[in-house]
Order: structure tokens, then sequence, then C-alpha cells
């Protein structure tokens, strides 16, 4: 079959074979971070843990979006940690984000990098843990920032970063308050964490390695 | 190389152009989602035909900043490589990548309607249709339509919508049971020549009242009743 598109870039690679058996021709591009924006910037607030993310809690194409905020973001605001959210739609009567101060609203892009300049570690969630490959573009971002990040452990994040080495990962809540008190109480192991993470994605997944990827198979057309 | 992109956002994206720049590349964006709706297709092809483009790249239709039919390319385009960036992958391949995919085939190939459905029905003996209730006196599936245009033996649910507009027998095959979807298989898929009668007859009949020029004078009749 004929198709107009004459190439699919997708972030998940398992489905390259449905647009191939479509007749469509699709390659793999992963998300990355653009060094000019994303580095390390001056605090807008300090914070132990800053989330920054629209909240997607009731998508019903996303169920793990609701337990990866049930595992990360929930016991730390329940256990009583200066939590700090940025984004859309955190204000739900189902939100886990209720106590007055916690919601900061939606966060300018541009100010991503102050606002994880601000915090001890970095919040991330995650759509879904079935993709060897997708995972969240704010990794890249808050890695690139320096920030220490602590989020959803799936294969797709697993695929790029090791835990412990460039970011921490949770597979439970009670592992996310382990983790809590583990780093919070050690910042020369988090700064090692967080320059080390930075380091990967300079090396590996900037604007330019992906431009270049990009480039590569738009040349095999 | 130039190339040519509907919007500058999300971030993700632009991340992306801002490397293509520094590579060296000619990146025109023309921002959709600042225009207003009758604006984005005008502006489209002016770009288009301003930056002479070697390739067209786009994201998914992020948060409505254009539809496929925005990107439709100026008359008489040279052909160039479009790409498609699935950045929503795996969660929306259904409902956004492959949507995204069948969009662009009818906005970039004109042949075909719904892009490869009728490639798809072609290779069919007989298509098969579904509805979503039987309450309606007049509703129908827009696949119905569809499938009868493309000359296809149509076999879908008994309904009183469906038969309102075409005749069992005649113009398709109506089913109101397992039971009689199996015999209507059997005895069709035995009978090339009754298929193609009608098959042939169906098309003619949407061709001859359902079309959307018809609709757009039925739409353009009611409004100036206002």
């Amino acid at each position: 079959m004929l198709s107009r598109t004459d190439l699919v870039l997708t972030t998940a690679e398992e489905c390259i074979p449905v647009y191939r058996r479509l007749g469509v021709r699709a390659s793999f591009l992963q998300h990355g971070c653009n060094p000019e924006l994303m580095r390390p910037a001056a605090p807008l607030e300090e914070h132990q843990f800053v989330l920054v993310a629209n909240s997607y809690l009731g998508a019903h194409l996303m169920p793990f979006r609701r337990r990866s905020a049930e595992d990360i973001l929930q016991p730390l605001i329940e256990a009583g940690y200066d939590v700090k959210v940025w984004g859309e739609g955190w204000g739900g009567p189902a939100s886990p984000v209720k106590a007055p101060g916690v919601w900061g609203g939606p966060l300018p892009y541009e100010r991503l990098p102050q606002a994880y300049a601000g915090a001890a570690i970095v919040l991330g969630l995650q759509c879904h843990n079935l993709s060897r490959t997708q995972t969240s573009c704010r990794i890249f971002e808050a890695l690139a920032c320096r920030a220490l990040y602590l989020g959803p452990d799936t294969m797709g994040t697993r695929a790029y970063f090791t835990p412990g080495r460039h970011l921490l990962l949770s597979g439970s809540a009670r592992e996310t308050l382990a983790l809590a008190a583990w780093y919070l109480e050690r910042p020369a192991e988090r700064a090692r964490i967080a320059a080390a993470g930075q380091l990967e994605v300079y090396r590996r997944h900037t604007s330019l390695h992906r431009a270049e990827e990009f480039l590569a198979e738009v040349d095999r057309l | 190389m130039k190339i040519l992109c509907p919007a500058e956002y999300p971030p993700d994206l632009a991340g992306l152009l801002y490397g293509l720049r520094r590579e060296g590349h000619e990146v025109t964006v023309c921002d959709l989602g600042a225009l207003p709706v009758q604006a984005k297709k005008p502006a489209w092809r002016r770009a288009w035909e301003e930056s002479s483009p070697d390739l067209v790249f786009f994201y998914g239709f992020w948060r409505g900043l254009y539809t496929p039919d925005d990107l439709a390319p100026p008359p008489g385009w040279r052909r160039v490589p479009v790409v498609y960036w699935a950045a929503d992958d795996p969660v929306f391949i259904n409902g956004l990548s492959l949507p995204i995919l069948d969009a662009i085939d009818r906005v970039y190939g004109g042949y075909l309607p719904h892009g490869r459905l009728a490639e798809i029905y072609s290779g069919a003996q007989i298509v098969l249709g579904l509805q979503f209730q039987n309450l309606s006196r007049t509703q129908t599936s827009c696949r119905v339509f569809e499938t009868l245009a493309c000359r296809a033996l149509y076999l879908g649910p008994d309904t009183p919508g469906t038969r309102s507009l075409f005749t069992p027998g005649r113009h398709l095959i109506l089913s109101g049971s397992a039971a009689e979807t199996l015999a209507l298989a059997s005895y069709y898929l035995d009978r090339p020549a009754e298929r193609e009668r009608i098959a042939a007859a169906g098309q003619l009949e949407v061709y001859r009242k359902h079309t959307y020029d018809q609709r757009a004078r039925e739409l353009i009749a009611a409004v100036e009743q206002l």
C-alpha cells in the first residue's frame, strides 16, 4: 500500500512494525534536550521536591499515570515533605495535590530550569510502563539542568539511564519514601548523581544528537 | 536542506528544530497555532511557496494548533518527503498517529477517500459494518456511505436507520443475527456476479443521493431559511 507520509519517526521502538505493516517507512527517534535552554539556573523557589507535569490523571488511556502519581507524588505529600507541583490539571476533586500552596499552576517552559534549580529532588511521572524505549521528555530536561531526578521505574527509562548512577527510580510508594529519606540527607550523593546524569544527556541526548539522527534517516529516503 | 514545519511547539519539537538549525539547515516555521482558523491554510501554502522546502516535517496535531487540512500543499506542488514525528507513541498510536497518517494520505494524495480505505475495501469480497444503535429512524454509520461509494458489497446490522436509506438485497445486505450473517456469507461468497450487481446499485444510489455536494446544498438551504 502506498502512503503519502514518507517517514514516521516514533519514540516507541515497538511501534515500528505497526507502521511497516501499513507500508509506511518508520524509524526510531528519541526525545532529547536543548542544552542552550536546559542548564543549571538560579532557583525560582526552594523546595525539597518539585514536580513539573500536567496531571492527566483522569486519562483512561494512561492508567499508569495514576499509578505513577500514587507511587511517586502522593507518598511524599502524605509524609509531609515540602513538595511543589507545577503544571495543568491538578485542581480536580480526585487530585492528590490538595494542600494549599502545593500546586503553583502552569509554569512557562522557559522557567523550567529555575523551578528545577530550587529542588533537592525533581520528581517525574510516566504515562505507561509498556514501551521498551518511550520515556518522558522531562527526564532529559531535568538531567540537563543537573537536577537529581526521581521517577517511576519503567523499561523505557532503564533503557537509557541507570538508577543510582544517572537518576533514581522507584517502583512503589515505600521505595519512594526510602529513597527520599536517604538522599535528602546526602547532598554530596545527590550532586554526584545529578552531575553524572547531566553528563549522560549532554553526551548522548541533546537536540544536536537528535538532529543528526533525524538527518541520517532523511538521507536514506 | 530547507525544512518546512507548521509549528515550533511543543518544546520537544522546538529542541529538534534548534538542532537542525545548528547543523546548518534552513528551518522555516509557519506558526499555524498563532493564526485564526481561516488564515492557517493560506498561510501554510504561502510559506510553502516562499520557502520551497526540500522536506516537510510535522509533529502530532498538538492541542489543535492545526489540522491535516491546514497542511494541504499548494496546487502544483513539487513532490517532497513528508516526515512525521509520532512522539506520543505508544499510548496514542491508535488515537493519534495512525489517524494522522490516514489524514495526510487524504490531504496529500487526493486520490483516495479516507486514505487507504478504498484500497482496503477493494480487496474485500464483502465489507463488514457495525452500528452503535438501532433506535434511530435515520441515523446510520457514515461507513455505509463510504463503502457503497467504493462499490463494495456491504454487510452490516439490520437497523431502521440503514433501512430508511438503503434496501437490503438491492443496495447492500443486512443481517439481524449470527445465523443470518453466516447464511448471507455462504450465499454471496459463492456468487460474485450477485455481489457485483448489488455493489454497483449501492454505488449508484450513494452517488445519486448521498455525496457531500448534496449535503452541502442541504446545509446551505437550511441556513438560508434562518
